[in-house]
């Protein structure tokens, strides 16, 4: 009897001493968003860099329903530089008196200066990728000019900025048929596969814009360009099914908005003369008219198919230009044509994957063939507004 | 603190059933689905990891029918009668061995892997040492107890992880998974090469067959709890290739793990599993090290039959515990597991091929009916 209760004493202060972990959440300082720039006049070959942390300030959260810190703001952005995000982030956390807690990171914003130089950007996102504690969930963007300014862009309807550009990705991907978000762990897969891919461009002005695209070489293993907002949306068309896309279009010099309302594509690829490899693009348009400038009766059959027609010459001239910036002046295959060939003419994309975006470059000898077809099955309420 | 004693010391059929997935669920699932990707293309790896688990389910059945032979006796003394007792002490001898080596393994890595992700202050020697407490009373205690101990942890490990993978369907990319059959012959050979980690533990048919109540028609009954792993192995597998994609897989040290981190269930309670897999992880190497642990027991009780069991128990672990914190890296720990596990698996395969064609080729009849 006596020998068990000194066991248990024993047993009650090892049990009792608590988790050897413990953090209490108070003491937690969550990081949110984290923008990298390349610190002024450093070369090249030896990049440093500034790193931004946003963390969050619960108490700029909660609404002030019990009067006073109505006016406290919900973030604040800690910078230091460095060589090694890794030792900055390090540095950070002595500047702050919380321990700061990375799991909840949302978003990465890397500079277009840093995705410029050669290697660089992959090398920073290894630190993303092995560190346990981040997921590889986060979404990364690119941004033009300073990445720190859209960190410290105070939204109107947001109380975190980070939070507000991760939503705005989010929303204008599922309501507009914008890029899908990239997170850390497909931009992983694409550096260990080597391919070229997009990643939203955004810049701050009086609002974010984000419709723009930053063009990353595979190879090279850098960024090589950017699409502006209509080359984009001739990507979209091409590569994702709007939901609900706008086109705006003349016909006989009047301004038409057309509502996409679905869309079907589908990219065929036929391989037989590699020096040659002909890739047809199918897109089937079906959409509302919205707005019209014009005193054109579009209720009138022979009318609705020109229109048609000119929607369809639209957006292939725009879809056309996309793909030769993308294959002639870029030389990235952001359109994922090696993966058709892949999956679906493994035995000529073994013959082609070396030389596909370098040395014999079959991509760029590919020839694009776009056909688009319009329904416009709705024309509005009325026929002619005046 | 007297361990309960059960009424019987008996195991029923379905409890020896259920031990196969248990035990073979362990350390190797975690990384599997990388292992395997490394070596073959796209999502071909499923080839690789269905016909190793077809290759052990026949081992298992082989096994099986070797002990059918001797009903109600032990490894050792049935090995005695085929091939002398000085042979079959010495090969008991190494089995206890391969078996404290590999408890060790286990123990190290659940260690290592829960200091990685839940615990980066704790010291991994303390760790390591209450998963071993635990484990030292359940084997001490009744042999029964932790089979039924097997019985009740396995739903909740396989539901944690259907779990995981449910919510990752929508992050899935068919493209991901093909073409279809790209890979060559040795590929697929090196693949199954890679997945013998996760099929350890076949061998406890040669151990506890003994201990079944009603050891007939049981062969269905192993093929069922055989295939529980290899469907499951295959589903984590094709989640982690669909989810990442061929390469990252293989570049991934514990895809498993990854494929948890990447669930998030809208609604802040749930956001995070992986914490929750973690835990009903752990549980699956529970049950791996004291059915290993249980083994190397079991041999050296069946060698000194005076000595009691506890005693047994109380030598042995602390023999684990210094050979699990031996390794300084955890490379020197990878490549220490590897060379035990594909080492154990020969071995217990060339023991249960040999033995039975040595017992064929005697011409042993079924003992029991003596």
């Amino acid at each position: 009897m006596r020998n068990n209760l000194i066991f248990f004493i024993c047993f009650l202060s090892i049990m009792l001493s608590g988790c050897w972990d413990v953090i209490n959440i108070e003491d937690r300082g969550f990081i949110i968003g984290s923008a990298i720039d390349l610190e002024d006049g450093t070369d090249d070959k030896k990049p440093e860099f500034k790193v931004t942390n946003q963390m969050v300030i619960p108490a700029g959260i909660t609404s002030p329903t019990h009067g006073g810190g109505g006016n406290q703001k919900a973030f604040l952005n800690f910078t230091s530089k460095g060589r090694s995000v890794y030792r900055i982030d390090e540095e950070i956390s002595a500047l702050s008196s919380k321990t700061p807690f990375y799991e909840h990171l949302a978003l990465l914003i890397i500079s277009e200066d840093v995705a410029k130089i050669e290697h660089v950007f992959s090398n920073l996102l290894d630190t993303y990728i092995r560190d346990v504690n981040m997921r590889r969930g986060i979404k990364v963007i690119v941004s033009k000019g300073d990445a720190k300014k859209l960190l410290d862009f105070q939204p109107q309807e947001d109380k975190l900025p980070a939070i507000h550009i991760d939503q705005l990705l989010e929303h204008s991907s599922k309501q507009v048929g914008f890029l899908k978000p990239r997170r850390v762990g497909d931009i992983e897969e694409y550096h260990l596969r080597q391919v070229s891919y997009i990643l939203p461009l955004l810049s701050v002005d009086e609002n974010i814009e984000h419709k723009a695209g930053a063009i990353f070489h595979g190879l090279q293993d850098k960024m090589v360009g950017t699409f502006n907002e209509d080359e984009m949306q001739g990507f979209e068309l091409m590569k994702t099914a709007a939901i609900e896309k706008v086109i705006d279009f003349t016909y006989k010099d009047h301004i038409f908005t057309l509502e996409v309302n679905n869309s079907k594509n589908k990219i065929s690829v036929d391989p037989s003369n590699i020096d040659e490899i002909k890739i047809t693009v199918d897109i089937n348009i079906d959409g509302i008219i919205k707005e019209s400038f014009g005193k054109i009766d579009v209720s009138n059959p022979s009318e609705l198919k020109a229109i048609q027609k000119a929607v369809s010459e639209k957006v292939k001239s725009s879809i056309d230009h996309t793909i030769k910036k993308g294959q002639d002046e870029l030389g990235a295959d952001v359109f994922g044509i090696w993966q058709i060939l892949e999956t679906k003419h493994y035995d000529v994309w073994k013959k082609v994957r070396n030389d596909w975006e370098k040395g014999e470059y079959y991509y760029r000898k590919a020839t694009f063939e776009v056909n688009v077809k319009t329904d416009i099955y709705s024309i509005g309420t009325s026929d002619k507004t005046d | 603190m007297n361990p309960f004693k059960y009424s019987d010391e008996q195991l029923s059929q379905r409890e020896f059933m259920f031990a196969f997935p248990s035990v073979l669920i362990g350390v190797a699932i975690l990384s599997l689905p990388s292992d395997v990707a490394k070596v073959t293309s796209f999502s071909d790896g499923w080839v690789s990891i269905l016909l190793a688990g077809i290759i052990f389910t026949l081992l298992t059945i082989l096994g099986l029918k070797l002990a059918a032979l001797f009903p109600g006796k032990s490894f050792l003394t049935y090995t005695s009668f085929l091939i002398s007792r000085p042979v079959a002490i010495t090969i008991s001898i190494i089995l206890i061995l391969l078996a404290i080596f590999t408890t060790a393994y286990s123990l190290r890595s659940v260690s290592f892997i829960s200091q990685q992700y839940l615990f980066d202050q704790t010291p991994m020697e303390v760790l390591a040492l209450a998963f071993l407490l635990v484990v030292i009373y359940a084997v001490s205690g009744s042999r029964a107890g932790i089979f039924r101990l097997n019985v009740l942890f396995l739903p909740i490990i396989l539901l944690a992880f259907i779990f995981v993978v449910f919510f990752n369907i929508k992050w899935f990319e068919v493209n991901n998974l093909l073409p279809l059959f790209k890979s060559d012959i040795s590929e697929y050979l090196h693949g199954i090469k890679n997945t013998f980690g996760a099929y350890g533990g076949f061998y406890l048919v040669l151990f506890y067959f003994t201990f079944i109540n009603n050891p007939t028609k049981i062969t269905r009954k192993i093929v069922f709890g055989m295939s529980i792993p290899i469907i499951f192995y295959i589903m984590i597998f094709f989640a982690c290739i669909a989810v990442f994609g061929n390469a990252v897989t293989g570049n991934l040290t514990f895809p498993t793990i990854e494929l948890a981190k990447r669930v998030d269930i809208p609604g802040a309670v749930l956001e995070r599993i992986d914490a929750l897999v973690f835990t009903i992880w752990i549980m699956a190497i529970f049950n791996t090290t004291t059915i290993t642990l249980d083994i190397a027991v079991l041999l050296l009780t069946s060698i000194y039959k005076k000595v009691k069991k506890r005693i047994v128990v109380f030598i042995l672990s602390p023999i684990v515990y210094y050979l699990s914190m031996f390794p300084q890296q955890i490379n020197q720990v990878e490549v220490a597991g590897n060379f035990i596990n594909i080492f154990h698996i020969f071995f217990t395969s060339l023991i249960i091929i040999g033995l039975f064609v040595i017992a064929k080729w005697r011409g042993v009849k079924n003992q029991g009916e003596k």
